[in-house]
């Protein structure tokens, strides 16, 4: 499935001389924001309901999930204390969709304000000490799993995922 | 599925022992996917390892051997060492459960002795690339945990709660 969103973004990726290893730590936030949001508009509203089996989240929920989670990482990477229920309180596919795109938006902000000379600063996350890049990879790394969850309800709705939309 | 709690419960393990660096992050996320993939290749019964979501997507088994593969390869390029056999063409759970072992042996090496100061090293493994030795493992661990959201779908589409999730 995947790897072909990852190799159409590959071939363009540059990665900065001075910034190697910040570098990449965006390109894979890039490359799972692009994923997450085009699945979130590519669900019908009249799926954002379906769950696979009846103990785990709906879609709806997980486009929630992966917006609050935003805030949950990016927030303490920017030293900032910052509260979201998108997944409690947006209902509809517009809301959520645009809660999501105004979560990504933030975490934007703040990966674009790592360097390499920054990235071993220590953030507090649940009371302890992690690097900013850890906790914002961290978030890349979440998002990804549940970018995977996404891509098997949509498969099971008989649509091509964003990462295998190039293969076909 | 993974809550956020989670993943920061596995974080914080490595941290709570040693000097919080972006080594040590990296080397905890992959510890944490390495544990949910090979508790979940355990966990699914042989006769469901033929068991795809969708028709037009891979079966479970050759999830697991895609895992094994990209794991492997990437692997063995960071580390300069022979390219392990293709998992592609085992279908039996005994057979996909050694290729993930042998994938996760090889990793284990590269990911261990990964140092804040060769981090930045630039390499070219898998696909893409030139990136950052970190950056190049962080993809590993990045794309292990979308394909491991993909799977944990399909446990529980066969009733099977994912490692990620047990116990709550």
């Amino acid at each position: 499935m995947k790897t072909a969103i990852l190799l159409a973004i590959a071939g363009a990726l540059t990665v900065s001389a001075q910034n190697p290893l910040s570098g990449d730590a965006k390109f894979f936030y890039n490359m799972v924001k692009a994923e997450v949001v085009r699945s979130a508009e590519k669900m019908p509203e009249e799926n954002y309901s379906f769950k696979p089996t009846p103990e785990v989240r709906s879609f709806g929920q997980l486009v929630g999930h992966v917006a609050d989670a935003q805030y949950e990482f990016c927030a303490p990477a920017k030293g900032e204390k910052k509260e979201s229920s998108v997944e409690k309180t947006a209902k509809t596919k517009a809301e959520l969709v645009a809660g999501l795109k105004e979560a990504f938006s933030y975490c934007d902000a703040v990966y674009a304000s790592m360097t390499d000379a920054n990235a071993a600063d220590k953030v507090k996350f649940f009371g302890r000490d992690m690097t900013k890049m850890g906790v914002l990879t961290f978030n890349t790394v979440h998002a990804e799993e549940h970018y995977g969850n996404m891509v098997t309800y949509l498969r099971m709705k008989g649509l091509v995922p964003p990462s295998s939309e190039n293969s076909r | 599925m993974k809550t956020i709690s989670t993943l920061m419960f596995a974080a914080f393990s490595v941290c709570a022992y040693g000097q919080t660096t972006e080594a040590t992050m990296l080397k905890n996320a992959y510890n944490g996917i390495k544990n949910n993939i090979t508790k979940m290749a355990e966990a699914m019964p042989e006769d469901q390892y033929s068991f795809k979501a969708s028709p037009d997507i891979r079966t479970f088994g050759q999830l697991m051997g895609h895992i094994a593969d990209a794991q492997g390869r990437t692997c063995a390029t960071a580390a300069g060492s022979e390219m392990p056999p293709s998992a592609s063409s085992k279908t039996s759970k005994a057979d996909l459960v050694a290729a993930l072992k042998n994938s996760f042996d090889i990793c284990d090496g590269v990911f261990n002795s990964l140092s804040d100061e060769d981090a930045a090293k630039m390499i070219t493994a898998g696909r893409g690339g030139p990136r950052s030795k970190m950056g190049t493992l962080w993809g590993v661990v990045v794309h292990s945990n979308e394909e491991y959201g993909y799977t944990a779908v399909y446990l529980r589409l066969k009733g099977i709660t994912p490692p990620s999730s047990a116990g709550r």
